[in-house]
């Protein structure tokens, strides 16, 4: 088991200091992926800010996992680009 | 008057059954004159499993306990928290199969009566078959408001109205209602209660800290604001019918 850390940023930062045991990397991705989907559920007006809804999953040793990225896109913005 | 220490559980059981039902002090003495024994378990312990057969009603006389019911995958639900001084198994006087899992959520003294016996007082006496039916159908319609809960409340009203339910339940016999410094519940409980990632509870019970609704102590929980846990969850206490017999 180890012990990660999801912090998230969705126009304010919530710091998380207690975290979570689980198996492995893959396992986290899952509980990201769930707790993001619950905060979407929560609120789904944070895919409209700026940066949409950012989750970083950090371990013990404080270095990033990975993230999750939630959030709209644009579809001018698409346009404007191609 | 001083009770005897081998019949708290009955004691504070009689108490349940009074908050929200009439009984004569004949019916009340019925009451305390089961015959019963004693059983402890430890804080994961089951104490009932689905499938199984009773022929007892235990009745919780310390500690919490919870009914849940589990996924194939083993994703578990809990779908109901137990205080001190409910009945844990009446079903099983009107149904054969124990339909769920009982497990004990902290080290819990019961008081363990025969279902037999149970049987022979309400088919004698209409007010306590009554008040029987009473706790049965408070305890269908906490079902219900769970099921609104989980359905359709956001995680800070939802964990909110948990606690208050809590509170007024916990209030019908002791004083000072809800101390979850008594009650354990880890992140993954109470996630499993009420269908949220423990990174999600931890979440929302630091915003119910900061709006000043609770105050935490390491794992423990104390309730800091009533009015204001109230308002978070818009909770009404008409589902736990607590003035039932009153006119």
């Amino acid at each position: 088991m180890t012990r990660y850390f999801f912090h998230t940023s969705d126009g304010t930062r919530e710091y998380d200091d207690v975290g979570v045991d689980l198996a492995d990397d893959t396992a986290a991705r899952r509980e990201a992926a769930r707790f993001g989907g619950g905060l979407l559920q929560d609120n789904p007006d944070i895919v409209q800010n700026e940066h949409g809804l950012r989750i970083n999953v950090v371990d013990e040793a404080g270095s990033l996992t990975f993230a999750i990225l939630i959030t709209a896109l644009d579809p001018r913005w698409e346009t404007e680009k191609a | 008057m001083q009770p005897k220490p081998a019949l708290r559980g009955l004691d504070i059981f009689l108490r349940k059954l009074l908050s929200h039902s009439l009984l004569s002090t004949d019916d009340q003495a019925a009451i305390a004159a089961l015959p019963h024994s004693r059983r402890h378990f430890d804080a994961n312990d089951y104490i009932l499993r689905e499938g199984d057969r009773s022929d007892v009603c235990p009745i919780l006389g310390s500690g919490f306990a919870y009914r849940q019911k589990a996924t194939e995958e083993g994703g578990r639900q809990i779908v109901a928290l137990k205080i001190p001084g409910d009945a844990l198994d009446f079903q099983s006087m009107y149904v054969r199969t124990i339909d769920h899992n009982l497990q004990a959520l902290t080290p819990v003294d019961l008081t363990i009566v025969a279902l037999s016996d149970f049987e022979k007082l309400v088919r004698s006496r209409p007010a306590i078959a009554r008040a029987v039916i009473v706790d049965i159908l408070i305890e269908a319609s906490i079902g219900r408001e769970w099921l609104l809960n989980l359905g359709r409340r956001n995680a800070l009203a939802r964990l909110a109205h948990l606690l208050c339910e809590m509170h007024y339940r916990l209030l019908d016999t002791r004083a000072d209602g809800l101390d979850l410094r008594d009650v354990p519940m880890t992140q993954e409980q109470l996630a499993d209660l009420l269908g949220l990632t423990p990174v999600h509870i931890n979440r929302t019970l630091k915003e119910l800290e900061r709006r000043g609704a609770i105050a935490r102590h390491g794992r423990g929980v104390r309730i800091g604001d009533i009015a204001a846990l109230r308002a978070l969850a818009n909770f009404s206490d008409t589902y736990l019918h607590r003035n039932n017999h009153a006119g």
